[in-house]
């Protein structure tokens, strides 16, 4: 269990692995893309029929094509959201009332509640090929630039710099600890001593935490920090954004179409 | 604890967004500048203790630890959850962006209330005291939290219930664990690291206002839990079907009022009659006149319920009103008939006459008719004043409420972050 929870940390390592490329998404402008994304988003969870769904989901799985990433890995992530998905579809055909459409036993599966867990499938896995394709194609770094530029307060794009600066550091803190305590023999269970002893990693886990915080902040403070996050990088609209905007609101624009012309 | 995009409905996930912003907003203020690498940190660290793997029985779970985030960091654990659930989103795909409101409210308000509570009963001197609140912190706000997820799959639609109902059930083990690993990790800081909960070294004042506020946060649960739960109103339903004023009085489990004391006074009139319930609770009354009649339902113990009927002068067909002569006029007017002479004015109080017999025996066979839907309405109004699994939901979130404001006036008062 408890090397298996190392591997798993591992992931960390990985989780970056989708910012780099360079194909025409990657190559965006990160700004286009947070705004894009959160529209799309926000547009395909409003939509409320069948034809409009299918054709955002044709729309995403092409842009995810686009992006060039490695398909073993999108295919591990997009399995990996659909597990909710999966105990969606255990319960609700069976607990809606409606028509009953497949009867296995005394359970009755009702077309109401089937259409509805299509409904939901097909919305989840559109919004998260989306989010891959417009903001995965981005490296942290770059997305709080984005934010920043966006406006977003400032103290919340610090949090989330800062935050995935030292996620790494943290990561292998944890695993050398776990590993300190594999190897003085300690086997997880279901007793007081497994959750004493994960109560002890996780309070040393965080006060490292708390002491880098505390160091970092006076070396950044010798270098003159004041609470200003300052920019490097500064974007500037290039002909594929200007691509990348238009598309999206044909996009979007088709999809409202189809939405309110097959009501 | 997260849910997925395309779940939840428009309102609900406005609703969620609404809260979030409020929440950092709040959060924002209480981070200065110099805490933000430490914040940061703590988020770091939050986010590799929430992908542990924790062994309960047969399965494992991963920890949330939004009730240690609480206590650690007060109002700036939302900001920190929203980011820990931004980079889940960004990095994962759990969770998203659409979601990023109301999942960050279900985990941050839960861990912000209990921690800022669990907070002010920390002292260096009573380690197991506080681990114990620490840990009840902890196990309340993953209780809490599922509570608030099941609510939001709830309130998105009928057909979310059941998969609400198993969610809820299945962090009940989680929230055990969480509390007792909670409550070590508070433990095992105070002992190592004390100035990073940043609580108070137990002086004598401070043990008074912690003892108050526990008083205070015991009385209104005890205050508020009996009344949302199992206080029973008692109500009466009445309705007046053309000669007398039935109704029933139940109480809100649904049980009737058996042999309870019914008062009705006539609106106007000094005179006021009395009479009771049968085993029923069912009553009937035969009003003397038009008008408005008050009933007031006494059921002992202090139960007490009103209604009023009002008895039309039209319904009473015993005396032709001024009212049905003009109705008949009007109607006279608009429709001549054709192949008859015009009438002269004896004729036509006969023919007023035939209409009040017509009209009386309509109005007879409309009460006949009408009967069964008023035993209708009156199991329906039973139904509702019934309490119910989302009465009982509504009440914690008052609780949770009125804890909060508490929580927050009272960490503004010690203007600490």
């Amino acid at each position: 269990m408890g090397l298996h929870f190392i591997e798993e940390a591992g992931r960390f390592m990985t989780c970056e692995r989708m910012a780099k490329g360079d194909s025409l998404l990657h190559e965006a402008d990160p700004r286009v893309k947070v705004i894009i994304a959160i529209l799309l988003s926000m547009e395909v969870v409003f939509l409320n029929s069948l034809l409009p769904l299918l054709v955002a989901l044709a729309s995403a799985v092409v842009m995810l094509a686009f992006t060039g990433i490695e398909r073993g890995l999108l295919l591990r992530r997009i399995l990996l959201i659909n597990i909710f998905v999966a105990l969606l579809w255990a319960v609700i055909p069976w607990s809606t009332p409606g028509r009953t459409v497949i009867s296995i036993g005394p359970l009755n599966a009702t077309s109401s509640g089937l259409l509805k867990c299509l409904f939901i499938t097909l919305k989840c896995n559109t919004i998260v090929m989306f989010n891959i394709s417009l903001l995965s194609t981005s490296s942290i770094f770059a997305l709080s630039h984005a934010l920043d530029h966006l406006k977003v307060p400032s103290v919340l794009v610090q949090l989330f710099f800062f935050s995935w600066r030292y996620l790494h550091v943290l990561e292998e803190e944890y695993t050398r600890i776990t590993r300190a305590a594999l190897l003085r023999g300690f086997k997880p269970g279901t007793n007081i001593l497994t959750y004493r002893t994960y109560a002890n990693v996780l309070g040393t886990l965080f006060v490292r935490g708390y002491d880098r915080g505390q160091r970092v902040y006076w070396a950044m403070a010798c270098r003159g920090f004041d609470g200003t996050f300052w920019l490097l990088s500064h974007f500037k609209l290039k002909a594929t954004d200007f691509f990348l905007i238009s598309w999206s609101a044909l996009l979007s624009a088709s999809l409202l179409f189809l939405d309110w012309s097959s009501k | 604890m997260h849910i997925s995009e395309g779940v939840l409905s428009l309102q609900v996930l406005s609703a969620g967004g609404i809260l979030t912003a409020a929440g950092l907003a709040i959060g924002m203020r209480k981070v200065a500048p110099r805490d933000i690498p430490k914040i940061a940190l703590l988020t770091a660290a939050f986010f590799v203790a929430s992908l542990v793997h924790v062994p309960i029985g047969p399965s494992n779970a991963h920890l949330v630890l939004n009730g240690l985030l609480g206590v650690l960091l007060g109002w700036a654990a939302f900001p920190a959850i929203f980011i820990g659930l931004v980079l889940q989103a960004v990095l994962f795909q759990f969770g998203g962006l659409t979601t990023l409101g109301v999942n960050t409210a279900n985990m941050a308000i839960p861990g912000v209330i209990f921690g800022l509570i669990a907070r002010r009963f920390l002292s260096i001197e009573r380690p197991y005291f506080s681990a114990v609140v620490s840990g009840l912190c902890g196990g309340l706000s993953v209780l809490c939290s599922a509570l608030l997820v099941a609510l939001s799959l709830a309130l998105s639609g009928d057909s979310f219930t059941l998969v609400a109902k198993l969610i809820f059930t299945a962090h009940l083990p989680i929230a055990a664990v969480e509390a007792l690993i909670t409550g070590f990790i508070i433990r095992f800081l105070l002992r190592v690291r004390p100035e990073m909960i940043g609580c108070h070294t137990g002086s004598p004042d401070y043990l008074k206002t912690s003892t108050r506020a526990l008083f205070f946060a015991c009385a209104l649960l005890a205050f508020l839990v009996p009344r949302t739960a199992q206080a029973h109103r008692v109500s009466v339903f009445a309705w007046f079907d053309g000669k007398t004023i039935t109704g029933k009085a139940y109480y809100s489990n649904g049980r009737p009022a058996s042999m309870a004391t019914l008062l009705i006074k006539r609106d106007g009139k000094a005179q006021c009659y009395r009479l009771k319930t049968n085993m029923q609770g069912d009553f009937t009354f035969r009003p003397p006149g038009p008008g408005r009649y008050l009933l007031e339902l006494h059921a002992g113990e202090g139960h007490r319920a009103n209604t009023t009927v009002s008895v039309a002068p039209l319904a009473r067909s015993s005396s032709p009103s001024t009212s049905l002569g003009l109705q008949h006029g009007e109607q006279g007017r608009a429709k001549p008939a054709p192949g008859e002479q015009p009438e002269g004015p004896g004729k036509s109080a006969l023919g007023c006459c035939g209409c009040g017999d017509i009209r009386q025996i309509i109005n007879f066979a409309l009460e006949k008719r009408l009967v069964p839907i008023s035993k209708e309405l009156e199991t329906l109004a039973i139904a509702e004043t019934r309490v119910t699994l989302k009465d009982v939901i509504a009440g914690f979130g008052y609780i949770m409420g009125i804890m909060g404001i508490w929580a927050y006036i009272s960490s503004r008062k010690r203007g600490d972050s």
